[in-house]
Parts: C-alpha cells; sequence; structure tokens
C-alpha cells in the first residue's frame, strides 16, 4: 500500500511536469501530425484509398516515431530535467525506492505512448480487429515500455535537458533508422532483427496489410530480452549515477 | 543530559582512491541536540552526511543512525529523518502547497500537516506561487518545509543558509531552534561560525577530514582563551583593553567605582579563531564572521 502510494505520487509529479512541458508534449501531435501528412502524400488522389504497402509503412513510420519521440525522448527529458533540477535526489531521500521511482515515472509516459500507438491505426487508415488487434496491443505495449526504460536509462545518465537531447540522438538514429531502411540496404536487415523496434516494425507491416502475424521464439525473445535488459540498466543507473552523480 | 543517542560515529573514515575525505570520524548526537559540523569547503561535511544518511559506503568505522548501522539501511530511513542540502531542488512549475502535498503523500503524512508546515514557515501567504517565482530566501523555507514535513527524528542541514540575506537566515535558525525544542535531533553542517555559534549545542571543528576539537561553542572559546583581556570603553569615549594584572584589575575596580564605564567585553576569541587557533586554517570570511567581540555578538537576534 505503501509502495502504492508512492509511486502513484511520482507519477502525479511525472504527469504535472509533462503537462508544463511543451516542447516534450509536442512530440505525440508531431507524431500523429506527421503520419497524418503522409496519409494525405500517399493515397489515391482519385478515391483516397492507399496501397496496403503503403500503408504498412505509413504504420511503421508512425508507431517508430511514437516510441522514440514520445517514448525515449519524453521520458529522458523527464529524469533529466530532474536531475538539472535537483530533485531526483529529493525523492532518492524522502524514501521513493528505485522500483517506486521505476513505476511511476513509466506510467504516465507509457500510458501516452501506447495510446498514440493504438490512435495512429484509425489515422493511418488501418483496419485491425480481433487477434490482429490483440497483438498490435501487446507487442506495441512492450515496445513502449522498453523505449521509455531507454528514456530513463538516457535521463539517469545525462546531467540535464540538454546532454539528454545530445544522448538520444545515436539511440533514435540504431531504433529508429535501421527499421526503417532496412528494405533499403541489405546489412541492416540482419541487424533489425535483433531491435525490438525492428520486430515492432515487421509486425505492424504485416498486421497493417490484414495478415494474422504471430511471433516466433526469437522475436519474442528479443522483446521481452530487451525490456528485461533494459530495466536491469536502469535500476543499477539509478543506484549508481542517481546518489553518487546527482 | 541523559537524552538519548540518535547518532553514532565510531572511527569512520573514507578515502576516494587516492585522497582521504575523512579519518577516524567519532561524535554522538541526541534528540533535542543540535550539532555543528565545522569546517571549509571541502573539508568532508557532505561526506559525513552522505555516510551517515546511507548514501555513500564509508572506507571503515561504524556509523549507526537511529540504531542501524548505516551499511544496513534501505530507504525507509528517510521516512524518520529529514535531508537538506544546500541544492535540494524543488518542482519549479508546480505551486508551493503542491510541492507539499506530494511529499505528503510519499512520507504518508495528514494534508493538515502542510498547512500547519506553511505556517510554521511563513509561506502560507505565497501557497499558491509556482516554487519557481520564490525568493531564494523562500525557497530555502520551502526545502526546509519539506523536510520536516514528517515530522524527522534527525534533520541533516547541509549548509542551510548558504547565500541568504541575514533577515532570512535569523528566520530559518528561529525555526530550527523551535524544530530543537520538540525534541528533534539536527546535524548542521556549515563554514558560517556565526550561525554555529548561535545554534549549536557542540561542535566539531572539521579539518582535512579529521576533527580538531569537538564540544560547546562557549566551552571552546574559553578553552582557547589563553590571554585574559577585558574591553572597556570609558564615559570619554576613549577604549582601553585591560589585563588580569594586578594594576589592571585596580584601574578596572575604579573605572567601575566612578561609573566611568560605558561597556564592558571580555575578550576571549570568537569560533572563528577558535578554529584557527585549532587548525591551523581560516575559515571562509565571507559569511558575515566580523564580529569583534564574542559572548553577546554570538546571540544576536535569536534566543535559545
Amino acid at each position: 500500500m505503501k509502495a502504492i502510494k508512492k509511486t502513484w505520487a511520482v507519477a502525479a509529479i511525472k504527469y504535472e511536469a509533462l503537462v508544463h512541458n511543451m516542447a516534450v508534449l509536442t512530440g505525440p501531435f508531431m507524431t500523429i501530425g506527421l503520419v497524418l501528412l503522409m496519409r494525405f502524400i500517399y493515397q489515391d488522389k482519385s478515391d483516397g484509398t492507399i496501397h496496403p504497402e503503403a500503408l504498412a509503412s505509413l504504420l511503421v513510420l508512425g508507431i517508430s516515431l511514437n516510441m522514440c519521440m514520445n517514448g525515449v525522448a519524453m521520458v529522458s527529458s523527464l529524469i533529466a530535467e530532474e536531475k538539472e533540477k535537483h530533485t531526483l535526489r529529493v525523492l532518492m531521500t524522502a524514501s521513493v525506492t528505485g522500483g517506486e521511482y521505476f513505476a511511476g515515472t513509466i506510467l504516465v509516459p507509457l500510458l501516452l505512448t501506447v495510446g498514440v500507438n493504438l490512435l495512429i491505426l484509425p489515422i493511418t487508415g488501418c483496419t485491425v480487429s480481433g487477434a490482429g488487434l490483440a497483438i498490435y496491443f501487446v507487442i506495441t505495449v512492450i515496445g513502449a515500455a522498453t523505449s521509455c526504460v531507454i528514456g530513463m536509462i538516457i535521463g539517469i545518465y545525462s546531467k540535464n535537458q540538454m546532454s539528454a537531447s545530445m544522448l538520444c540522438m545515436p539511440v533514435l538514429f540504431v531504433f529508429t533508422l535501421i527499421p526503417l531502411f532496412s528494405g533499403l540496404i541489405e546489412g541492416l536487415e540482419k541487424i533489425t532483427g535483433y531491435l525490438f523496434t525492428g520486430v515492432l516494425s515487421e509486425a505492424a507491416g504485416e498486421i497493417a496489410q490484414g495478415r494474422v502475424y504471430h511471433l516466433d521464439a526469437f522475436q519474442t525473445a528479443v522483446l521481452i530480452g530487451e525490456l528485461v535488459i533494459a530495466v536491469l540498466v536502469f535500476l543499477l543507473a539509478y543506484r549508481k549515477n542517481g546518489y553518487e552523480k546527482d | 543530559m541523559s537524552q538519548k543517542i540518535v547518532l553514532e560515529l565510531n572511527a569512520v573514515s573514507k578515502r576516494y582512491k587516492t585522497e582521504l575525505a575523512l579519518k577516524d570520524i567519532s561524535l554522538t548526537l541526541s534528540e533535542g541536540e543540535i550539532l555543528g559540523f565545522l569546517g571549509p569547503s571541502g573539508a568532508g561535511k557532505t561526506t559525513a552526511i552522505k555516510i551517515i544518511t546511507g548514501q555513500l559506503r564509508q572506507t571503515s568505522g561504524e556509523a549507526r543512525i537511529l540504531g542501524t548501522a548505516s551499511e544496513n539501511l534501505d530507504a525507509s530511513i528517510y521516512e524518520k529523518i529529514g535531508v537538506v542540502s544546500d541544492n535540494s531542488g524543488v518542482y519549479e512549475k508546480m505551486t508551493v502547497q503542491r510541492n507539499l502535498e506530494i511529499f505528503a503523500g510519499i512520507l504518508e503524512v495528514p494534508k493538515s500537516r502542510v498547512t500547519e508546515v506553511l505556517q510554521q514557515t511563513g509561506l502560507y501567504e505565497h501557497r499558491k506561487k509556482p516554487a519557481g517565482k520564490l525568493s531564494r530566501g523562500q525557497g530555502q523555507r520551502l526545502v526546509l518545509a519539506r523536510a520536516v514535513l514528517h515530522r524527522p527524528r534527525i534533520l541533516f542541514l547541509d549548509e542551510p543558509t548558504s547565500g541568504l540575506d541575514p533577515a532570512t537566515a535569523v528566520q530559518i535558525h528561529e525555526m530550527l531552534l523551535a524544530l530543537k525544542k520538540e525534541g528533534m535531533a539536527i546535524f548542521l553542517t556549515t563554514h558560517n561560525m556565526e550561525e554555529a555559534a548561535c545554534l549549536c549545542d557542540r561542535v566539531a571543528l572539521l579539518c582535512r577530514g579529521q576533527i580538531a576539537e569537538l564540544d560547546s561553542p562557549e566551552a571552546l572559546c574559553i578553552k582557547y582563551n589563553t590571554k585574559k583581556q577585558y574591553r572597556v570603553r570609558l564615559e570619554n569615549n576613549t577604549e582601553v583593553t585591560l589585563t588580569e594584572s594586578p594594576e589592571d584589575i585596580g584601574k578596572l575596580t575604579e573605572y567601575l567605582k566612578e561609573n566611568k564605564v560605558v561597556t564592558l567585553h571580555s575578550c576571549e576569541p570568537t569560533l572563528e579563531q577558535v578554529f584557527l587557533q585549532a587548525t591551523g586554517y581560516r575559515l571562509n570570511v565571507d559569511q558575515g564572521n566580523n564580529q569583534k567581540h564574542s559572548g553577546e555578538t554570538r546571540r544576536k537576534g535569536v534566543v535559545r
């Protein structure tokens, strides 16, 4: 009960920080706006329909941007702000544990990222239902969680919001651009299978084309494994950097 | 004097690679006591607080807080202690009241306590203001308000009045003395000797990681008062300094009999001078430590 109260308090802090941070809040709107713009470009001007492959790439673009701009960048900025303003140590010295801070911090950005992922479906014009929607929901929740945790790791290693933005860049390149360009460059196709965003892109592409998608064991291991690794790295970083390098 | 000991350091040392930050620090802190940990920047004051509160592991020795060894502390210890550092932040975009309400939620404190603390710290009228709009002094009071919200048994203050104007510093001193009266133990680090003399029951003079002296400010000033002198201002506006020689005692008696004395001060050293004598090092003198007199001026503005 105590832990839930503390987690809820941290989530309330993050929510208030988010609604006051216009730079961070523009992320979801930019993602949605970009998807709308690309849909307008891709669609057949005569009847407004989109080729299934174009629809698939639109969905992949949408969720990739959402994961990185909202998941990684939003969370890293929120934590970096906390370090910059010296409030992270205050939370630590107010009996908030690593686990409570983790859960409280991830809650709001995770809901927002998952919400945008679901919103992208009708915006792109994808008609997914039943098993396809369930799989899409599950894999985007896991992907959103992983991207949020990666954002937390970046945030905790950053001294301020500026350095968080800088540190985000290479991470965004790896997790967004490799899956996006994997179809064009042969070498990237092999790498993308090892990235959670790669697995997500492949699944989203298939789902967008109306096919029922099943994750194989390797893809499941990539999705779950990268989430677990990210969580462990974050908890380690919180204990070490949060206290001693604040 | 049978107050319960809440903090105990026994030969605590801390080494950072090649640098020895703390060496054989031993001291105790009791309920309702203010202990000053005095020393210049880099003397090891903040390191000591971090070790005691479990944020840093000592290299050797034992630190016990509320009966628990510091290496066994977990986050729950912060439900019993309060920590204020010189760079403790606040949520600038939230109001003053919201800042406290958030921590009331974390520390399971009733909301009525928030109002009580706002009133105690003189922030009640600013409660609707975003914390980022507060002056530095008001901000520091908010940090202090947050630290005492859950009525901690021990309050750790790391340079609590650093950079504050004298009037705000006095307000904070008054708050601390009120908390002490309630039985709170306060561990105060500062390099402001005037502040230490005003507030502390005992002070530890820290230099290069070692305690050079540990006693009450009065006892230390008396201990280092090796050349006893008295400064006398007379009716004709002249000032004379007298020693304890029979001749000077005779003069003083005569001045007093003839009612010529306007002011009379004993000239025991200030805590600043004691620090210099005890450690051979001078503390920062930019904290208003320009007093010439001892006893009376040390307590100016604050009644303990």
